[in-house]
């Protein structure tokens, strides 16, 4: 069911596009197209890039010829020369048209192969806002993944990206396999581009689009996935992951962080896809359960000790529902107030601390992932046996046991 | 100012050349100044058009090198460490105590400064960019390049070269300068209380719901509005003027091919502009009334917006191509005295453009339609290639056994070729469906219409001045740095704007305040490209002053050019002409006329062969 248009492609763009055209192909493209459609794109760019050059050296040396050659001599005058030749006219309107019907045909082709998905393709929902995308997978879970462009872990081809201003999710996708999103907007347009795939689409509030790929197997020399200690990870065959990585760009303009709003997709074999997307299914957890891989993928660790130890922010240990001292005041980290430090970090800084946790949005943390949070802090502080917040500030007004 | 204080001061120095030139003031400064405002001269109102242009010209090449100069370096935030009220580092637990800062953020950084601030969050700064390029765009093609050529160079020459003493509607013409002036002040006001961060194309439902609290956007869209209707009235002129006001003996094929490309441009502003004025009006009362026809949250389709606006500013781009066309078929059979090649063929394929560019809006949305109709307009698309490419080679055909005067204008209409070629070549894999998928939106893109707008539009209007220059204001230029600015000019533009091509390839969305660092180096190249592109502007702004000031007196004929406009005195009289001309010859025939103002012993008459008639 998976293997629908592997038939004749190796992987690499090496094997399957090499001619004429393709010198200087790497001046234009910084990866290979990473799928047969892609590659045929870049062949057809070339082609035409190739046939401009010709036709452009061959304009400017008739011009340029001409110029030296006629240029003003005082006293004598121009020469007679017929103004109108209809033979040569109508060569040089028939020649030109001939190139571009081969373009056109070339580009309709490839076009409607890129639009078209294959009927078998893995059918996922891209959601676009302002300033984020979110693939909802076949089994309901989304990526809770993300990661700075230019951290260690990510491959683009070798390039290592660079430091992004702030982190942009990761999605998980697998090899050799048609993905078939089904694309819409929270806001306004925004288009989905992904230039290793060389196409993009927009996206549209209150309308479907669609966008299809299949991404090749990263090639014998990708490097290893690696947990956040820098330690290999492996299938539960003890099999390591290779990946690599293509960025994610919004392509329509969409307000101020429209140059933020980046992503990537990671292309790792089927096996540890389907693994993943299992993990991140929230469905049949607990609450606690899903605060913890939460805490987990979102970058909470970071930062959080979960043993009382102190890190760059206050240790989730006994914190629920303990007095923490801030800027505005001392406070009692009751649930609207973690749910304050998550969307909105900066309103209150918890003394001795910077101001440096960064904000988190309803479409990163839903409802249900804030509630497991929660109950996973609850799950973990001392104070939580005083019971639920609201009768907590309601029944005992006296200050709560100090913090240690 | 400088030109009629410089005028009155030869006047005064007893030339006494200018008598009855429209530049000689009547009367005192205030008096002048109430001529110019109630003149309906098309002389005056085309220079007030052209010092208009200039000064918008001026302030989105601006807001241009802000752009360019907030791209020098992409966003960052870094962690650094804070430092005390003291200056040194703040320290806990023997470490440094960290904070989080923003980089790359020059616009911001700017505006911090300016208000004392500091910034806090990447949407302030990224807010200011978006601004500054939604500024640029917008004043650079409502604002310069739609009327540059048709409205100054147009307006002052269509009726010199069709012999007749002014344009149909002279009134009317006056009316269409207030309301471009109008229009003009509706966007800058709009950029004063805060800005505009739409981008020039005001895609709804962005446009309809940014900053909702204010009536920037509302204001730039009626300033929009407005200036199409200095458009209309133009067209409309030029048309009636075409039609009705050419010199007794000038027939269709008689009228130079400045003429019927602004012909055809006039016939696409009349029926394209009201489509414009009705959308951007729509997009008003949606932003104002909330009505819901572009709005999905209101149920209105956001798509639709999209045919509407390019339904006009497709049209539109041929609005600004065409009358560019136009000048380079003047300037290069002038510049050569040489008959044009294929003279009809040139007319026609001004009309053709004209007529196909109504076909082939929809090509800029081959992300956003169906396949069918992506399918239909690029095949259209490709249509338009057609009649461009017969242009340039006619025009190249045309300096074949010329006698070629590497003039400031002449050496400006070769560069137009060159430029233009890359333009109208990277034309190709955007009309390409498959291709077009990847380009659209990047940089690609930008490069494209900025090597065909400004390669091909400014730099051709840059030509015209060159070329019309003693003719409008009765002095020449020095041309030694005239041919230097051109050539700096010419080095910037390719330096900004070639980089983009291979930018966009590699990815670099368009409208983007940051990016990757694998984009690093060429936006830098690009950048300093832009400035090289100011310089050399800079330059031909003090050769204009200098020869406005001390520049040496024009003859009527400089280049020696056969079309009407060379009859006339330089610079033209209040009436043009003394007498109606009559003509006699066709405007190219430079191997069986010796030009207006020049003698046979200056210019002889090449041997025809002996079948010639």
């Amino acid at each position: 069911m998976l293997n629908s248009l592997t038939s004749g492609w190796t992987g690499t763009l090496a094997d399957g596009a090499q001619g004429w055209w393709s010198y200087g192909w790497n001046w234009f493209f910084r990866n290979y197209g990473a799928n047969p459609n892609a590659v045929r794109t870049d062949r057809l760019y070339m082609e035409i890039f190739w046939i401009s050059v010709g036709w452009f050296v061959f304009l400017m040396a008739i011009m340029f010829y001409f110029v030296i050659k006629y240029r003003r001599r005082p006293g004598l005058p121009a020469p007679y020369s017929p103004s109108h030749n209809t033979p040569l006219e109508l060569v040089w309107t028939i020649i030109p048209c001939i190139f571009l019907v081969y373009i056109f045909l070339q580009g309709f082709h490839a076009y409607i192969d890129k639009l078209i998905a294959p009927g078998d393709s893995l059918k996922m929902t891209l959601t676009a806002m302002k300033w984020n995308w979110t693939v909802t997978y076949p089994n309901g879970a989304s990526s809770p993944e993300n990661t700075l462009i230019g951290s260690d872990s990510v491959n683009f081809g070798g390039q290592n990206g660079s430091p992004g201003s702030r982190p942009v999710p990761i999605f998980y996708m697998p090899a050799k396999v048609p993905v078939h999103f089904n694309m819409i907007s929270k806001d306004v347009m925004h288009s989905f581009w992904v230039p290793d795939f060389r196409v993009k689409f927009d996206v549209f509030p209150n309308r479907y689009t669609t966008y299809w790929f299949e991404a090749a197997e990263p090639d014998a020399n990708a490097p290893y996935l690696k947990d956040s200690n820098g330690k290999e990870i492996t299938t539960a065959q003890g099999k390591k992951i290779q990946y690599v990585d293509h960025f994610i760009f919004c392509a329509e303009y969409c307000g101020d962080q429209h140059s933020e709003m980046l992503g990537i997709i990671r292309i790792v074999p089927m096996d540890y896809y389907l693994a993943k997307i299992e993990e991140w299914n929230i469905e049949g957890k607990t609450p606690e359960e899903i605060g913890k891989l939460v805490y987990q993928s979102q970058g909470c660790a970071a930062c959080h000790t979960l043993d009382g130890s102190k890190g760059a922010a206050p240790t989730w240990k006994d914190l629920y529902m303990s007095q923490q001292p801030t800027n505005a005041g001392t406070v009692t980290a009751d649930d609207n107030y973690i749910r304050e430090s998550i969307y909105t970090p900066a309103a209150k800084i918890v003394d001795g601390y910077p101001s440096n946790m960064p904000v988190f949005t309803t479409a990163q943390i839903d409802e249900r992932r804030m509630q497991g949070l929660i109950a996973y802090m609850k799950s973990i502080s001392k104070y939580s046996q005083h019971g639920d917040a609201k009768t907590e500030m309601k029944s005992d007004a006296k200050p709560a046991p100090e913090k240690k | 100012m400088t030109t009629l204080d410089n005028s009155r001061a030869h006047e005064l120095g007893g030339h006494g050349h200018h008598e009855g030139s429209y530049l000689t003031p009547k009367g005192g400064f205030w008096a002048t100044v109430w001529d110019w405002a109630t003149t309906v001269d098309h002389k005056k109102i085309g220079v007030m058009y052209l010092c208009a242009v200039l000064f918008m010209f001026f302030l989105g090449g601006m807001a241009a090198l802000a752009v360019r100069t907030e791209l020098l370096n992409p966003v960052r935030t870094e962690q650094v460490k804070a430092l005390g009220a003291d200056g040194k580092e703040l320290m806990e637990n023997g470490k440094p105590v960290m904070k989080t800062v923003i980089t790359g953020q020059w616009l911001g950084d700017m505006a911090a400064w300016w208000k004392g601030q500091e910034l806090t969050s990447i949407d302030q700064g990224n807010n200011w960019y978006n601004r500054a390029f939604t500024l640029h765009g917008a004043i650079m093609v409502f604002m310069v390049i739609i009327p540059s050529i048709p409205a100054s160079l147009g307006n002052f020459f269509i009726p010199l070269m069709l012999g007749a003493k002014d344009v149909a509607f002279p009134r009317l013409n006056l009316l269409s300068w207030y309301i471009y002036v109008t229009g003009s002040i509706f966007a800058v006001c709009s950029i004063l209380i805060g800005g505009v961060d739409t981008g020039w194309t005001f895609y709804t439902p962005y446009s309809t719901t940014t900053d909702a609290d204010h009536a920037n956007v509302v204001l730039m869209v009626l300033g929009a509005f407005i200036l199409g209707f200095s458009s209309i009235l133009t067209g409309l002129n030029f048309v009636v003027t075409v039609h009705k006001l050419r010199a007794p003996g000038m027939g269709w094929f008689d009228m130079p091919l400045f003429i019927w490309a602004m012909y055809s441009t006039s016939i696409i502003q009349v029926l394209a502009t009201p489509v414009i004025g009705i959308t951007l009006l729509l997009l008003c009362f949606e932003r104002i009334f909330r009505i819901g026809i572009f709005d999905p949250a209101l149920g209105g389709d956001p798509v639709l917006y999209q045919h509407f606006f390019w339904f006009y500013s497709h049209p539109v781009v041929y609005v600004m191509i065409l009358p560019a066309f136009g000048v380079i078929s003047e300037i290069i059979p002038v510049h050569s005295h040489k008959k044009i090649f294929g003279y009809r063929a040139v007319a026609f394929a001004s009309l053709g453009v004209a007529l196909v560019s109504f076909l082939v809006w929809g090509h800029h949305m081959f992300a956003s339609s169906g396949e069918l109709g992506a399918t239909v307009f690029s095949a259209l698309t490709f249509l338009v290639a057609i009649p461009t490419a017969v242009k340039v080679f006619n025009w190249i055909a045309t300096l074949y056994k010329g006698s070629i005067a590497l003039t400031t204008p002449m050496l400006y209409a070769l560069m137009f070729l060159f430029l233009f070629s890359i333009g109208g070549l990277t034309g190709l894999p955007l009309g390409a469906l498959a291709t077009d998928l990847h380009l659209h939106d990047s940089y690609f893109v930008v490069a494209h219409f900025h090597y065909v707008m400004m390669g091909g539009t400014i730099i051709t209007f840059v030509a015209g001045l060159h070329h019309w220059w003693p003719k409008m204001f009765g002095k020449m230029y020095n041309q030694f740095w005239a041919n230097v600015g051109a050539w700096i000019v010419f080095i910037g533009f390719n330096v900004t704007f070639f980089t983009q091509f291979f930018l966009g390839s590699q990815g670099m969305p368009r409208r983007y305040a940051s990016y990757v660092d694998e984009y690093h180096t060429l936006h830098v190249i690009s950048t300093f490209g832009s400035y090289l592109l100011f310089i050399g502007f800079m330059v031909h702004l003090l050769v204009f002053i200098h020869s406005l000031v001390a520049g040496r007196k024009a003859p009527a004929n400089p280049w020696g050019g056969l079309t009407l406009e060379w009859e006339a005195a330089s610079p033209p009289s209040e009436h043009n002409f003394d007498h109606e001309p009559i003509v006699t010859h066709g405007p190219y025939d430079y191997e069986t006329t010796v030009p207006p103002h020049w003698n046979a012993k200056d210019y002889p008459l090449p041997a025809l062969p002996a079948n010639h008639h």
